[in-house]
C-alpha cells in the first residue's frame, strides 16, 4: 500500500506539472529549477506531492532558470515563497533580488555558505534551507553500525569543505573515537597518502568534495579498501555501485519531501521573518549495501531496511550546532 | 621517481590551472558519476547508457562458470562461439565464419591489442594471464571499428587484469584433472616505496585430446594424437601515482608456448613453439573537466614451428623413381612446412583527450601510430620483414541534446599503404524511459583492412634447393577494405530494484567485399592455388539477448541466447557453397550458481549449440554440454581459498570443431590459496 501510495503521489505531481501552465500568477510557491534536468524535476516531484497530500489549498508553479533568463517576467512578484532548487537557482535568487521571501533546496551546506558569503550583506530574503549533505552524527552512527569495535575512522579531504571536516572532527570526538585525516592536494602520492590512512582505519569515510577531486580518489580508496580489508562508507548510489561497501545520501525526491514538509509548515507560521536561517540537514535518507563488496570483506551487514530501522532506534538525539554566526543547523 | 613527479607536476600544471579547491561543492558533485572503468566507447559510461551491445562477465560468473582456460568464458556472452582447432589451438569467433585462425575480433588485455598480425588471430595460450587475474571481460558484441579500428570488426574483448592494489598479498592456484592436465600460477602484490606492484607466474601443461587420430585413407599408419601444451608465462605490473592526477601503469611479461597442431595424416602432429614478450606504459593524467592518456605498447611473439610433411612419394602419387622423371635434376627427399623464424611484432603508440564540453557534452578523441611487421620464409615466400605502418585518428561524443535523450557518434579514420585512407562511422541514439529503462539504437558502417597475411602470403611447397614442388596459398597483390553496415536496436531494462537485468538487441549486418582464400590456378604440380581475394559477401540478422537475475547473494542466474540467419555463400567454381550453416542459429548458455550454505557454492552451466559446419572443420550435430562445480571456500586466520571440483561435459561425448577432436567428460581439482 505505502508504495502504491507512493507512486499515486508522483503520479499526481507529475499530473499537476503536466497540467500547471508555465507560472500562475499569484502562485503560493515558485519553484525556480536549476535546470531541466532530472535530479531537479525529481526535487520539484517530491514537493508537489508533499504539499499536494497536505494542502490542496496551497498553489504551485514552477520554471526553469533558463527560461527565467530569457524572460524576466516569467517571475510573477506576487508569491509568497521562492524556492529554489539547486545552486545556480540560489545563486540567481540571491544576487538578482528577485524576491522578498527565498528558500533554498538541493544545495550543498559549503554551496550556500559560499553563495551567502559573496553578498555584499547577509541576504534578507533567504528564510531558511535543506541541504544535501548528511550531518556528520548520521554517517558516524553507520559507521559503529557496520563495525561496532571500530575505534579509528578514516578520510581525506581536499579543502573545498573545511566546515564539514571540522564537523566530522568534533562529532567522531564526542563519541570518544579518533579521526585519521589526510588533506590531499594536487602535489600529493595519493596511494601514498591514501595506504597511510587505510592503515590505521577501522572504517574509511568518504567525505563528498568536488567531483572531480572525488573521481580521482575513488579507484585508490576502493582497492586499498578492499587490499587492507576496511569497509569504505560513500556518499552516493554510485560509489556504492563501484565499489563501496555502504553508502548513505538523500535522494533528490527524498529532499523535495522534506523540503514540502518544511515549506508547508513555514507557511503555515509565517508571520516574520525568523532571527535566523535555518540550514535543515535532509531529514529523509537512503542506504545503499554493495552485497558482493560485503562478502569480500567477510562482513555481515544486514539489508538497507534493517540498518536503517537499527539507525532509526538508535536515534533520538537532536544535534544544534551553530557553525556560523546567522547559520544554525538541525536535524529532526 | 621524482623525476616523474615533477614532470607530471609541470604538465598538470600547464593542464590544470585552477586548483580544485576554489570552487564550492554542489549537488553536481554529488551526484557526479564514479565509474572507475571505461567502456566500448572509450568513455566512462554505465553499461546502461553505452550505446552498442556490452556483455561484462565479472569475477562472480567467472568462477562460477568453472572455465579453467580463458576464451571458455567467452561462451557466456551471446553469439560467441569456442572452439577447438586441436588439443590447445582455441578459435573465438562472433556472427562469422570459424577458420582455423579467426580474426575479426579485437582482443586486449588491459587495453593492449593482443592479435597476432603474422597469423591474424589471437594465440590465447600466449596472453600470459591465469584465468584467476582477470577482474572482468568487457565484450562489444557488434562492429566497434568506430572505437578501436579495424580489428574490432565485430567485436571487441577487453580482459581487464586485477588491479596491483586489488590483489591479495599472495595468491597460488594449482589445477589437476582429465587429459594430464597440470596448471599452476601465483601473483605476489608489494611494494617498494611508492611504487606499488604485482609479479606473477603460470605454467600449464596437458595432453590434448584423448584417444587416437584416424586417417581419412591412404595407406598411413595410425599414429598416437599428441596435441598437448606446455607453456610457462612471466608478468609483472606496477602503478605509480606521481600526483594526484597522474597515474603511471606499466606491465612487462614474456613467456614460451609450445603446443602440438595436427599437421597431416603421415606424419601427425607437429611442435609448434611461440616465444613471446610485451611491453606496455600508459599514463594517465586527469584534468579539471577530463583526462589525457598516453600509452605505448610493444608485442613480439617469434613462432617455431618443426613440420616436417614428409617424403615427397608419400605426399604425392610419384613413386621414388618418377620423381626425377616429374622434377628433372630432384630425387625423392623429405619435405618441410615449417614456420621457422616467424615473426609476429607491433608497436603501438596513443594518444587520447576526454573532456567535458559542457553538462550535455562529452568527447574524447585521439590519434594512434602503429606499426606491424610480420616475416617467415614459409608464409610469404621470402626472408625480409614485411612492414605496415598505419594512423589512426578517432573521435567519440556523447551529447545529452534533451533530458532523457542522449545521441553517440564515433568516427575512426585510418590510413595505410594497402588501401589508403577509410573511416568507419557511428551514430547511436539512446533514450531513457525511466531510470531502470533504455532503449537504444545506432547505425555503423565499419571497415577493415585486411590483414597482412591475408596481403602478402604467398605459401609454397619447395624441394630444399628452392625448386618449386606446390604452390598452396597465394595473393592477388591487390586488396581492398572490407565492409560492414550494422543496423542495431536494443532495450536493456533493470526490474526487481535492478535484482533483474534484461538486455534485448536486435539487429541487421551486410558484409561486403571480405577477404576469403579462393581456388585459383597454380603453376605446379596439381595446377591449383588458393588465393586470397576481396568478395565475399554475406547479411546477417538476428537476436541477442542476455539476463542476469540475482536476488540476492545466494543465487545467481545468467541466461544468454542468440539467433542469427546468415545468408551468403561462399564463391566457388563450380558451385557455390552455403555459409548459412557455418554459424549456429541457435546459440544458448544459462549459469546458475547457488549457495546452500555459508562457504558452500554448487554451479553449472549448459551450452548449447545448434547444428553448424565449422568453416575450417567438420559438419557437427546440435552439441549440448553441461559443466557442473562444487566449490567449498576455506578461510583461516592466516588465509584464505578455495578448494573446486569441476565437471566438463558431464553428458555426451562430442565433436568439437573437427571429427577429430572428441570432447569426452573431463573432471578437475582447482585449490586457490590467499594470504593477505
Amino acid at each position: 500500500m505505502r508504495i502504491i501510495k507512493t507512486y499515486m503521489s508522483r503520479l499526481m505531481a507529475l499530473s499537476l506539472m503536466l497540467c500547471a501552465p508555465l507560472v500562475l500568477a499569484g502562485s503560493d510557491i515558485v519553484l525556480l529549477l536549476s535546470s531541466d534536468a532530472l535530479p531537479y524535476r525529481e526535487v520539484e516531484q517530491g514537493i508537489r506531492a508533499t504539499l499536494f497530500e497536505r494542502s490542496d489549498r496551497i498553489t504551485i508553479s514552477s520554471l526553469t532558470l533558463d527560461t527565467l533568463l530569457k524572460d524576466e517576467t516569467a517571475l510573477s512578484e506576487d508569491h509568497r515563497v521562492l524556492v529554489t532548487i539547486g545552486t545556480r537557482a540560489t545563486r540567481y535568487a540571491l544576487q538578482e533580488n528577485i524576491s522578498k521571501t527565498v528558500y533554498s533546496s538541493f544545495i550543498t551546506a559549503s554551496g550556500l555558505l559560499r553563495e551567502i558569503a559573496s553578498e555584499k550583506g547577509f541576504p534578507e530574503a533567504l528564510q531558511g534551507a535543506v541541504v544535501l549533505d548528511q550531518p556528520a552524527e548520521r554517517v558516524v552512527q553507520l559507521a559503529k553500525l557496520i563495525n561496532p569495535k571500530a575505534r579509528k575512522l578514516g578520510t581525506v579531504v581536499n579543502g573545498s569543505a573545511p566546515n564539514r571536516l571540522d564537523e566530522f572532527k568534533r562529532v567522531v570526538k564526542g563519541q570518544g573515537l579518533q579521526l585519521m585525516a589526510a588533506s590531499l592536494f594536487e602535489e600529493s602520492n595519493p596511494i601514498a597518502d591514501l595506504k597511510h590512512i587505510f592503515a590505521s582505519s577501522d572504517v574509511f569515510l568518504v567525505i563528498p568534495d568536488k567531483a572531480r577531486f572525488n573521481s580521482k580518489i575513488a579507484k585508490w580508496v576502493l582497492f586499498l579498501s578492499y587490499r587492507h580489508r576496511v569497509p569504505v562508507i560513500g556518499y552516493s548510489k554510485k560509489y556504492t555501485d563501484a565499489g563501496a561497501l555502504i553508502s548513505i545520501f538523500s535522494t533528490p525526491w527524498q529532499v523535495g519531501r522534506d523540503t514540502g514538509e518544511r515549506l508547508q509548515r513555514y507557511l503555515a507560521e509565517q508571520t516574520q521573518s525568523p532571527p535566523f536561517v535555518r540550514l535543515q540537514y535532509p531529514r529523509y535518507f537512503s542506504l545503499s549495501v554493495n552485497d558482493k563488496v560485503a562478502e569480500s570483506l567477510g562482513l555481515k551487514v544486514g539489508n538497507e531496511a534493517q540498518l536503517k530501522e537499527r539507525m532509526r532506534e538508535q536515534r533520538g538525539a537532536r544535534i544544534k550546532d551553530g557553525p556560523g554566526l546567522v547559520l544554525e543547523v538541525v536535524e529532526q | 621517481m621524482n623525476v616523474l613527479r615533477g614532470l607530471a607536476q609541470f604538465v598538470g600544471f600547464c593542464w590544470a590551472p585552477v586548483c580544485l579547491a576554489q570552487e564550492p561543492i554542489t549537488e553536481i558533485d554529488l551526484y557526479a558519476d564514479v565509474d572507475v572503468i571505461k567502456t566500448g566507447t572509450r568513455l566512462q559510461q554505465p553499461v546502461m547508457q553505452v550505446p552498442a551491445s556490452v556483455t561484462v562477465i565479472d569475477q562472480q560468473m567467472i568462477a562460477a562458470s568453472g572455465a579453467t582456460q580463458i576464451p571458455q568464458l567467452l561462451r557466456l556472452v551471446p553469439g560467441f562461439l569456442n572452439y577447438s582447432v586441436s588439443g590447445n589451438q582455441r578459435g573465438v569467433s562472433s556472427r562469422a565464419l570459424s577458420p582455423d585462425f579467426p580474426g575479426h575480433l579485437e582482443v586486449m588485455v588491459d587495453g593492449r591489442s593482443v592479435y597476432q598480425p603474422a597469423l591474424s588471430t589471437v594465440i590465447w595460450t600466449s596472453l600470459g594471464i591465469a584465468i584467476e587475474d582477470i577482474d572482468y571481460i568487457e565484450v562489444i558484441r557488434g562492429s566497434n571499428t568506430s572505437t578501436y579500428g579495424s580489428n574490432a570488426f565485430l567485436g571487441a574483448i577487453n580482459i581487464v587484469t586485477v588491479d596491483a592494489l586489488e590483489s591479495p598479498k599472495l595468491s597460488l592456484r594449482a589445477l589437476a584433472g582429465s587429459i594430464d592436465t597440470q596448471d599452476f600460477s601465483g601473483r605476489y602484490a608489494g611494494s617498494i616505496e611508492d611504487f606499488s606492484y604485482t609479479v606473477s607466474f603460470l605454467a600449464q601443461s596437458n595432453s590434448g585430446f584423448e584417444g587416437l587420430s584416424e586417417p581419412d585413407s591412404g595407406p598411413w599408419p595410425l599414429h598416437t594424437r599428441q596435441d598437448g601444451l606446455s607453456t610457462q608465462q612471466f608478468r609483472l605490473q606496477g602503478l605509480y601515482t606521481p600526483t594526484l592526477s597522474d597515474e603511471i601503469d606499466v606491465t612487462l611479461g614474456f613467456g614460451k608456448d609450445r603446443i602440438q597442431v595436427p599437421e597431416n595424416d603421415v606424419r601427425g602432429y607437429h611442435n609448434r613453439q611461440f616465444d613471446n614478450h610485451y611491453q606496455h606504459v600508459r599514463w594517465t593524467h586527469q584534468l579539471d573537466n577530463g583526462d589525457v592518456e598516453l600509452s605505448f605498447y610493444h608485442n613480439r611473439l617469434n613462432i617455431e614451428d618443426d613440420t616436417v610433411l614428409g617424403l615427397l612419394s608419400e605426399l604425392t602419387p610419384l613413386t621414388p623413381a618418377t620423381v626425377p622423371l616429374a622434377f628433372p635434376g630432384q630425387v625423392d627427399e623429405v619435405l618441410r612446412g615449417d614456420i621457422r623464424d616467424g615473426l609476429s611484432e607491433r608497436y603501438h603508440l596513443e594518444l587520447q583527450h576526454t573532456f567535458d564540453v559542457n553538462q550535455q557534452l562529452r568527447l574524447v578523441w585521439g590519434s594512434a601510430f602503429r606499426v606491424d611487421r610480420l616475416g617467415s620464409r614459409f608464409l610469404l615466400g621470402h626472408d625480409d620483414i614485411i612492414q605496415e605502418e598505419q594512423y589512426q585518428l578517432f573521435g567519440n561524443a556523447e551529447w545529452y541534446f534533451l533530458p532523457d535523450w542522449r545521441a553517440n557518434f564515433s568516427l575512426m579514420v585510418e590510413k595505410n599503404a594497402i588501401v589508403g585512407t577509410f573511416a568507419s562511422p557511428r551514430a547511436g541514439i539512446n533514450y531513457q524511459i525511466n531510470p531502470e529503462h533504455m532503449l537504444r539504437a545506432s547505425i555503423t558502417a565499419g571497415k577493415r583492412t585486411p590483414s597482412l597475411l591475408s596481403v602478402y602470403q604467398n605459401t609454397e611447397i619447395t624441394f630444399a634447393d628452392g625448386t618449386l614442388i606446390d604452390q598452396i596459398i597465394g595473393n592477388t597483390g591487390s586488396a581492398d577494405e572490407e565492409k560492414l553496415n550494422v543496423l542495431e536496436m536494443g532495450y536493456f531494462g533493470m526490474f526487481l530494484e535492478g535484482d533483474l537485468t534484461l538486455d534485448l538487441k536486435l539487429f541487421k549486418e551486410q558484409l561486403r567485399d571480405a577477404r576469403y582464400d579462393a581456388e585459383g590456378v597454380g603453376i605446379d604440380l596439381d595446377g591449383e592455388r588458393r588465393v586470397w581475394r576481396n568478395g565475399l559477401d554475406w547479411d546477417n540478422q538476428g537476436a541477442e539477448l542476455q539476463v542476469r537475475y540475482q536476488p540476492n547473494d545466494r543465487w545467481l542466474l545468467s541466461w544468454q541466447y542468440a539467433y542469427i540467419d546468415i545468408d551468403g555463400a561462399l564463391p566457388d567454381a563450380t558451385s557455390p557453397k552455403d555459409i548459412g550453416t557455418h554459424v549456429p542459429k541457435h546459440n544458448t548458455s544459462l549459469l546458475l550458481a547457488y549457495r546452500p550454505l555459508p562457504g558452500w557454492e554448487l554451479s553449472g552451466v549448459v551450452y548449447h549449440t545448434s547444428e553448424m559446419e565449422w568453416t575450417g572443420g567438420d559438419e557437427v550435430d546440435e552439441i549440448t554440454r553441461l559443466d557442473l562445480r562444487i566449490a567449498r571456500e576455506l578461510r583461516f586466520i592466516s588465509w584464505s581459498g578455495r578448494l573446486e571440483f569441476l565437471a566438463h561435459n558431464v553428458e555426451d561425448d562430442y565433436f568439437d570443431y573437427d571429427e577429430d577432436n572428441l570432447f569426452e567428460r573431463r573432471f578437475f581439482v582447482r585449490l586457490i590459496i590467499d594470504f593477505d
